[in-house]
């Protein structure tokens, strides 16, 4: 996903940020804005608060910005400051993981589709309800799995690239993306059922 | 090689991140055993349907009114008794050190001495009743009493 571009148009922004350059902290805002919600939104489970999140994420780049030496990617700087907030958030709100996977049951898909069949095409109600289950099993995962999935399966960063985000080695990637994976497939378990 | 180890060469296979001669194993494997087949299946529907997760939608304008509140915010912190931050910094570690030392300063002072220890020093009753009677608000009831038995 980071190629060498957009490496050294970062660089390029976050230089001209240091120099006193508002405009070019707006592009660098502009750039990360939709991957940051994103990954707030996937990590915290809760959509309601990833506005005011991922806006405090940028409030303090541009506090740490004068201090960033460039020894890691900026990628990597940013999200630590991401999950760093979200962790916070996580403790301070004790999100509950609300989800259950009875989503699944044909019951309670009936009786949904019933209660919406007026309002809402039943391809769309499947598709809302396998949200539900993917976003609950997410939630349900280690935190150090579903970090590493959200990494690897929604931003699509390399082992590399994932290496140097979280500081593990390529060896340590390879098997946390394993074992993330194999307990993401039981929780997911009936949802395979069902589909086979 | 143990089925959990190909597992795991297979889990770096779907993510392209494996070499030739590796990926040639795994393929072979994978003709002749139906579980990790299904686990091929199945991590690329997890993937297909953490991609298919809907994205949060964020307001019209929301670089422009981040880049705004993070200039703002930045000016009122500079703004604090409208000085820099070193010279905010320097203020703040001065006025700590002088409260400190005031402390310090306080706890050290030697208190009045009491009539006991006028008396021990040599003095006779009458002056020692004096010297306590000329700081009446460090009177304690030990030097009242004593100040009533000497006269």
């Amino acid at each position: 996903m980071q190629t060498d571009k957009i490496v050294t148009d970062d660089y390029k922004l976050i230089r001209s940020i240091q120099a006193g350059d508002h405009q070019a902290f707006e592009l660098l805002v502009r750039r990360y804005q939709r991957q940051i919600a994103n990954l707030v939104y996937l990590t915290i489970g809760n959509s309601d608060d990833v506005e005011d999140i991922t806006q405090e994420v940028f409030i303090r780049v541009y506090r740490s910005l004068p201090k960033f030496k460039f020894d890691a990617s900026f990628f990597s700087w940013l999200y630590r400051i991401t999950m760093n907030l979200c962790i916070d958030e996580i403790r301070k709100k004790k999100i509950r993981r609300v989800f259950s996977l009875d989503y699944l049951t044909e019951d309670t898909l009936e009786k949904n589709r019933k209660d919406k069949e007026h309002s809402t095409a039943f391809d769309d109600l499947m598709k809302e309800e396998k949200q539900k289950v993917v976003q609950s099993a997410l939630q349900q995962l280690k935190p150090e799995h579903r970090e590493i999935l959200v990494l690897r399966e929604y931003q699509d960063l390399s082992y590399d690239e994932i290496a140097e985000t979280l500081g593990l080695r390529l060896e340590a990637v390879k098997s946390r993306i394993f074992r993330a994976r194999k307990e993401m497939k039981n929780l997911l378990n009936e949802y395979f059922k069902e589909r086979s | 090689m143990s089925h959990k180890q190909m597992q795991l060469l297979i889990s770096s296979y779907i993510d392209g991140e494996i070499d030739a001669g590796r990926k040639k194993k795994v393929l072979e494997h994978l003709k002749t055993c139906q579980e990790c087949r299904q686990f091929v299946d199945e991590a690329g529907e997890i993937r297909k349907q953490i991609k298919a997760l809907d994205e949060i939608e964020l307001p019209h304008a929301f670089s422009e009114r981040i880049a705004h509140l993070a200039v703002k915010s930045e000016e009122e912190t500079k703004d604090w008794l409208g000085i820099e931050p070193l010279a905010r910094n320097t203020f703040i570690a001065i006025a700590t050190a002088v409260v400190i030392l005031f402390f310090v300063t306080d706890l050290k002072k030697e208190a009045s001495p009491s009539i006991m220890e006028i008396l021990n020093s040599g003095q006779n009753g009458d002056s020692a009743v004096t010297q306590v009677l000329l700081h009446p608000g460090e009177l304690s009831k030990n030097d009242l009493l004593l100040a009533v038995m000497t006269k």
